[in-house]
């Protein structure tokens, strides 16, 4: 049997690799996406002051810290057994949502964009951000970092720093938005983060939609699948990124379940296998089937595509028009092109953007009522929010003093783990052939498979799981392994 | 109008002394005074280009950090020179493997205004991996002069500020 190994994975956050093996005949009998991390983040919150938490927490990744910093503060609402005045709750929104255009934009133009805008099979020597710019121009990579900063810089005067905020306390935020200056400025971000939202999807349109060779590797490449979905929606059941009730789709569309975020329990469970340092959370009430499709299945997905397809619309216009021509374009949904991904991240940039100017324009945003001071404790809490890589929850029990005791968290990619695994397998299997020549290229198509989740390893890799087989390579700085540790 | 001086302080809160480069970055920036600023980085490094977005905002730019190979003594302080060839800029593995060098190479390669005069600068550490917030006492006690030395550096005298 003949094995081949891609390792590191490429254009992600965090580390992976995938063993391809191939029978007699040359052809992929089975993949195996592994997840070599090990953070250990829920072990060591245990014994410390839950309001540590949110600062604690969103260091899992220096990628994703906003969401982080947000579920764990809403975890300790929860602890303390209090809630938010609004305009706390709307600046932890806006705060998110600065946070989902940033990491959008930051997916789209450097790690998705090169396999688009340069080409999957390219040289990789150009096929990467750089590779973009030459193609696209200077002005708009200028366009790009600027309207990152200007996302940020949203965060940073919200959440006192843009990565690894300091606003969120048990009870609301530690710093109301009143200087009228700084809303000012925050209104001038989103208003241009708003035109470059309508920017980005003009490109797509021309760069991806109006090439029909992309089209068709997206509608009709072997990247599609499927799963269940699962998102956040409001009362009107469209996607909202702070608060509201999980809707859980079958493949057909068909409601399967809509619930309280506090309940997850109720209805996610996580498998475990010995070759993954992730675990695979599934449908509790389907049962975890292994790693295949099947309405039977307890494998189901999160993130753009997945918000997309549970929601009945967008709460802002033009994202709500790009909601419409998605399924106009990609047919009734829901929509089970992995690659479609991508395109849904994109109108959740513009959703983001909008959302962030309805925000700021509300004068309740800059009520200076930001925190309702806890009186008590309950001990137990759970926060759900949707992060750009899909539904994080953060669940922490604490003793009288609140002293946490247990924290659970269970994270954007991890809900994806088993669907990123057969995602990766199913492109394998399209993609390698006997007698085809397997080229980077080609090894690169596999890789967009996993790509289009925009997965974070370092956010999903936390847990502590206890002694298990482990093999540690240590390498040098030219990448020689120096030492090998086996247990 | 004097020169405008951004101080990059490299370093987790978290992590005990690994904070030696917020922390000093800081303290330069408050005692540098009239056109001095700091900014933290312990993220993506795609953070850092946001600070070049736009029209030039700065003539130099210190970036702190500190060094714990044995290397430099506790509080040691060295100037770091940058290696001739360009860092590569964008055949990054993933975000996490994008560090300084390759994001300011990345910022040439992107036509950003980049500050004439680039600094590095080491602070001697013997651990940056214990977790807990604050530096340890012996670093603690040496941060005037880490942040005395590196303001000499910068041409701001013993009475602080701008030339």
């Amino acid at each position: 049997m003949q094995t081949i190994t891609v390792d590191p994975i490429t254009r992600l956050e965090g580390h992976g690799k995938f063993d391809i093996f191939l029978n007699d005949a040359g052809e992929v009998e089975n993949v195996y996406f592994q997840v070599p991390e090990l953070r250990g983040i829920e072990k060591f919150c245990e014994g410390r002051p839950v309001e540590e938490l949110p600062r604690i927490t969103q260091r899992a990744c220096g990628v994703c810290p906003g969401p982080h910093h947000i579920a764990a503060s809403k975890a300790c609402d929860g602890v303390y057994g209090v809630e938010p005045p609004p305009a706390g709750k709307k600046l932890r929104e806006l705060f998110l949502n600065a946070h989902f255009i940033h990491s959008h934009i930051a997916h789209f133009y450097a790690l998705a964009a090169p396999d688009f805008v340069v080409g999957p099979q390219a040289d990789p020597t150009t096929r990467h951000v750089l590779g973009v710019v030459a193609k696209v121009g200077l002005e708009i990579g200028g366009a790009v970092i600027g309207s990152r900063a200007k996302a940020q810089r949203i965060q940073a005067i919200i959440g006192g720093k843009a990565t690894h905020a300091v606003c969120g306390l048990p009870g609301g935020m530690s710093k109301a938005l009143t200087n009228p200056d700084e809303v000012a400025e925050i209104r001038k971000h989103c208003e241009d983060l708003v035109e470059f939202g309508k920017f980005t999807l003009q490109l797509f349109d021309d760069v991806v939609l109006g090439n029909s060779a992309y089209v068709d590797l997206i509608v009709n490449g072997p990247y599609t699948m499927k799963t269940y979905y699962m998102g956040m929606v409001d009362d009107k059941g469209r996607p909202n990124f702070y608060d509201g009730r999980l809707r859980v789709i079958d493949e057909d569309g068909d409601e399967f379940a809509t619930f309280d975020p506090k309940k997850y329990l109720d209805h996610i469970a996580e498998h475990v296998e010995p070759w993954s340092y992730l675990k695979f959370p599934y449908l509790k009430n389907l049962g975890w089937k292994g790693l295949r499709t099947g309405k039977d299945s307890g494998v189901y997905r999160v993130a753009p595509l997945a918000r997309l397809n549970v929601a009945t619309g967008m709460a802002t216009p033009v994202a709500q028009q790009a909601f419409e021509k998605f399924f106009t374009v990609l047919g009734k949904g829901p929509v089970h092109a992995t690659l479609a991904n991508h395109w849904a991240r994109v109108i959740e940039l513009m959703y983001a953007a909008e959302r962030s100017l309805e925000l700021i324009r509300d004068p309740e945003t800059s009520s200076p009522v930001v925190r309702t001071i806890p009186t008590g404790i309950v001990g137990e809490g759970v926060g759900v929010i949707e992060a750009p890589r899909g539904t994080l929850f953060h669940h922490y029990n604490t003793d009288g003093d609140g002293m946490v005791t247990r924290c659970n968290m269970l994270v954007a990619t991890g809900n994806n783990n088993a669907a990123i695994c057969m995602s990766i397998r199913d492109a394998a299997k399209g993609l390698i052939k006997p007698g085809v020549e397997v080229t980077e290229g080609v090894l690169n198509m596999v890789e967009m498979a996993f790509r289009a989740y925009d997965p974070c390893f370092g956010c999903a890799t936390h847990s502590l799981p206890g002694q298990m087989p482990m093999e540690v390579r240590v390498h040098d700085a030219r990448g020689v392994v120096v030492r090998n540790v086996i247990r | 109008m004097g020169r405008r001086v951004l101080v990059v302080g490299v370093g987790s809160a978290i992590r005990g002394d690994d904070g030696i480069g917020p922390a000093v970055a800081e303290a330069v920036a408050r005692a540098g005074g009239r056109g001095f600023e700091w900014t933290p980085f312990d993220g993506s490094a795609l953070d850092l280009l946001g600070a070049f977005a736009g029209p030039p905002q700065y003539d130099c730019c210190a970036i702190v950090d500190c060094l714990a190979n044995g290397r430099l003594e506790e509080g040691e302080v060295a100037r770091l020179l940058p290696p001739d060839d360009d860092a590569p800029a964008g055949g990054w593995l993933s975000s996490h493997h994008a560090g300084i060098l390759e994001t300011l190479a990345m910022a040439r390669r992107l036509g950003t205004a980049l500050p004439a005069d680039l600094r590095f600068y080491a602070v001697g550490v013997k651990d940056a991996t214990a977790f807990g917030e604050g530096l340890s006492a012996g670093l603690a006690a040496g941060l005037p002069t880490i942040e005395a030395e590196i303001l000499s550096d910068l041409g701001v005298g013993l009475e602080g500020g701008n030339p």
